[in-house]
């Protein structure tokens, strides 16, 4: 029982430095010309291109961007902006798990489709691949790992006014110039 | 006074008859009841006194909830919300009271004594919250009661404390308008007028004690320490920040009770689409239920709680299954969307314990559980097909999208997507140490002078919403804490 469980914690052990090794090797080679870069206070350059790259494909229009109709996109909502902002407002804790859920992101998870490649590099059909195959993994951790960084990203980009008319809400009473009542319906 | 521990730029040790950690339903009550006494009782509070409430998703929701509203159990399977700020969870919930079934009290009668009184807590603290059926339903709790009568099942309106509500409908972000009859708006005011003093943005970090408790120890946000010297405290900071505080200040545990029992009345949503705007983000929400797959009797396999659970559209995205122009042109639907959820009274067992500091959660739900779940997502699913909805969607993986009830026997969601809002029953009431981490007073009973006055008491869960039973409680158990304070 003894050398089951020093041989799980060595195999364990192995492949959590392998991935710290394999990531830090992986942070080092990121476009750092973005000029949002300069401006993040809790994200790194890698992590940019990380919520870049999730929010395309979690925020993508029904509908070709500039035919009527469109969205807005997530670029323009300014998606990473919002998520760095909420992951310098989180406690350590939380913080530190965005950042390994981001890692995971961009390292780990592109293997459910057997690519070696970096989430951030994969084309958009394969982007597309890896998420579809997160949320619907049989592992919880996977699954709650997708619902995480979605929440995040959903939260990034419908926060925007510009998206809400897409939706027909009207947003906020308190902000609107008139305020005042609703009307209620329906008498029981 | 209340205090922000933002500006507290040195320590603080101050004596004090009480101390009272967390400012939710429980705890508002007990310093109230303490300040009527006579006595001056210390608040603690981990957030902030809210400032304005602005309707905006993005910024309440972390503000509102702990962990920023991400607390998810240590698998990551289900989110568990709760709040954090003055007057707790009271701010930001949908004002739901309901008392706990009498099936539920008087199978608690049987391992806890004095609960026979507790229909007077009940009455007086209802009457304080001026808590009354709600006049008008919205559109979606329309949707709910018509799919419900259609179908010939059990229902009926709820009641709420809310007094001045205009519909506005942005309840779960905070009342803007100040009409929720809550914690921070009818308990503090008067406990801190007689006397009493909060803390806001200061968090307890462990209770010392030798015997019987001696102090507080609490850290403010600015980083100084406040030492609360007292002996009394209570704990009143949900089912998870009571059970992880008295786990991390080692508190006596011969039976290994605390953190244990940990219910959380799971819950999932279905959405169905209609040909016409239901606009269900206008108006009060969960104003009618479901009942009919709610049968509190001994055995019963009918454990299931259904109620409305529109979102706003950060909530709504969130909540939609999918990703990309699919869940795009799902949101396209969002002034067409009706929301039910279907919630479990749950018979699984988890637990609360302590990473550091941080309170973490295991929950395995029980296959008897997930059964039930089943059962509520397509009783959801049918009330809404009878109420005329085009089309529903059935979360799990895959989602499911269904347009006839008879398409619902083979409709077996797998892997759902879980939110809970009741943690409860982790330091439960029971007149044996041996059931229960407390006595039939809220006293502890390991140590003396440390009370229980929140969600943590029940010993089960209730299968419905909690925060008029857990003032009821707290009031139930507030002589004692009183006549504590005095000894």
């Amino acid at each position: 029982m003894e050398r089951r469980r020093f041989l799980r914690s060595a195999v364990a052990w192995g492949v959590s430095s392998a991935a710290v090794v394999a990531s830090f090797v992986r942070v080092l080679d990121y476009d750092r010309s973005d000029r949002r870069i300069g401006h993040m206070r809790a994200l790194a350059a890698w992590e940019v291109a990380v919520v870049d790259a999730l929010a395309e494909r979690l925020c993508a229009a029904d509908v070709a961007y500039g035919e009527l109709g469109a969205p807005p996109t997530p670029r323009e909502c300014e998606v990473v902006a919002f998520v760095d902002s909420f992951v310098a407002a989180s406690e350590p804790a939380i913080a530190r798990e965005l950042h390994a859920a981001f890692g995971a992101v961009e390292h780990a998870f592109p293997m459910l489709i057997r690519s070696p490649r970096r989430f951030s590099r994969l084309s958009e059909a394969d982007r597309d691949r890896v998420l579809a195959a997160m949320e619907s993994s049989s592992f919880e951790l996977v699954r709650g790992c997708f619902a995480g960084v979605k929440s995040l990203v959903m939260m990034g980009y419908y926060r925007d006014p510009r998206t809400w008319g897409v939706l027909g809400y009207d947003g906020p009473l308190v902000a609107r110039p008139a305020g005042g009542w609703v009307p209620l319906r329906h008498k029981p | 006074m209340i205090v922000s521990g933002r500006t507290l730029a040195h320590d603080v040790t101050i004596d004090a008859p009480a101390c009272v950690v967390g400012t939710g339903a429980g705890g508002s009550v007990v310093l109230r009841e303490l300040a009527r006494a006579g006595l001056s009782p210390i608040g603690l509070e981990e957030g902030p006194d809210h400032g304005a409430f602005d309707q905006r998703e993005e910024r309440m929701l972390p503000e509102l909830f702990q962990e920023h509203g991400g607390r998810m159990t240590d698998d990551l399977g289900i989110t568990v919300l709760g709040g954090r700020g003055l007057g707790g969870s009271t701010i930001h919930n949908t004002n739901l009271c309901k008392r706990i079934p009498p099936e539920v009290l008087a199978e608690w009668k049987k391992t806890v004594s004095g609960l026979d009184s507790v229909g007077s807590s009940f009455d007086a603290i209802e009457r304080d919250l001026s808590v009354s059926p709600i006049p008008e339903v919205n559109a979606n709790n329309d949707i709910l009661r018509r799919g419900v009568n259609a179908l010939g099942w059990r229902g009926g309106l709820l009641s709420h404390n809310r007094v001045g509500c205009i519909g506005s409908g942005f309840c779960e972000l905070g009342c803007a308008y100040n009409a929720k009859q809550n914690a921070r708006k009818v308990l503090i005011p008067e406990a801190l007028e007689r006397g009493a003093r909060i803390y806001c943005d200061v968090r307890a970090l462990r209770i010392q004690h030798d015997g019987a408790v001696s102090a507080v120890i609490a850290r403010a946000a600015s980083g100084a320490t406040v030492t609360i010297r007292t002996k009394v405290v209570v704990l009143a900071g949900s089912a998870v920040g009571s059970a992880a505080l008295a786990l991390a200040s080692n508190v006596p545990d011969p039976h290994v009770q605390q953190g244990q029992s940990l219910r959380i009345h799971p819950g999932s949503v279905v959405a169905g689409v209609f040909d016409r705007d239901i606009d269900g983000w206008r108006g009060i929400p969960q104003s009618w239920e479901c009942t009919e797959h709610l049968d509190f009797r001994e055995g019963s396999e009918k454990r299931v709680w259904i109620t409305t659970a529109f979102a706003h559209p950060i909530g709504t995205a969130v909540t939609l299954p999918g990703f990309g122009a699919a869940h795009m042109k799902m949101m396209r639907s969002y002034r067409k969307l009706a929301v039910l959820t279907a919630m479990v009274h749950d018979q699984t067992a988890g637990r609360v314990y302590v990473d550091g500091e941080r309170p973490r959660l295991r929950y395995k739900m029980l296959p008897s559980d997930r059964a039930q779940m089943t059962l509520g997502l397509r009783a959801c699913a049918e009330i809404l097909l009878a109420a005329g909805a085009r089309e529903v969607m059935i979360p799990g993986v895959p989602p499911r999208t269904v347009r006839r009830a008879s398409e619902l026997a083979s409709v077996e969601p797998r892997m759902i997507p879980l939110t809970a809002v009741h943690p409860m029953g982790t330091m439960r009431m029971a007149d044996s140490p041996r059931n229960g981490v407390v006595g039939p007073t809220g006293e502890h009973h390991h140590l003396k002078g440390l009370f229980v006055a929140d969600g943590s008491l029940f010993p089960t869960s209730i299968g419905g919403p909690p925060q008029i039973s857990i003032y009821a409680f707290a009031l139930h158990v507030t002589p004692h804490i009183i006549a504590a304070a005095r000894r």
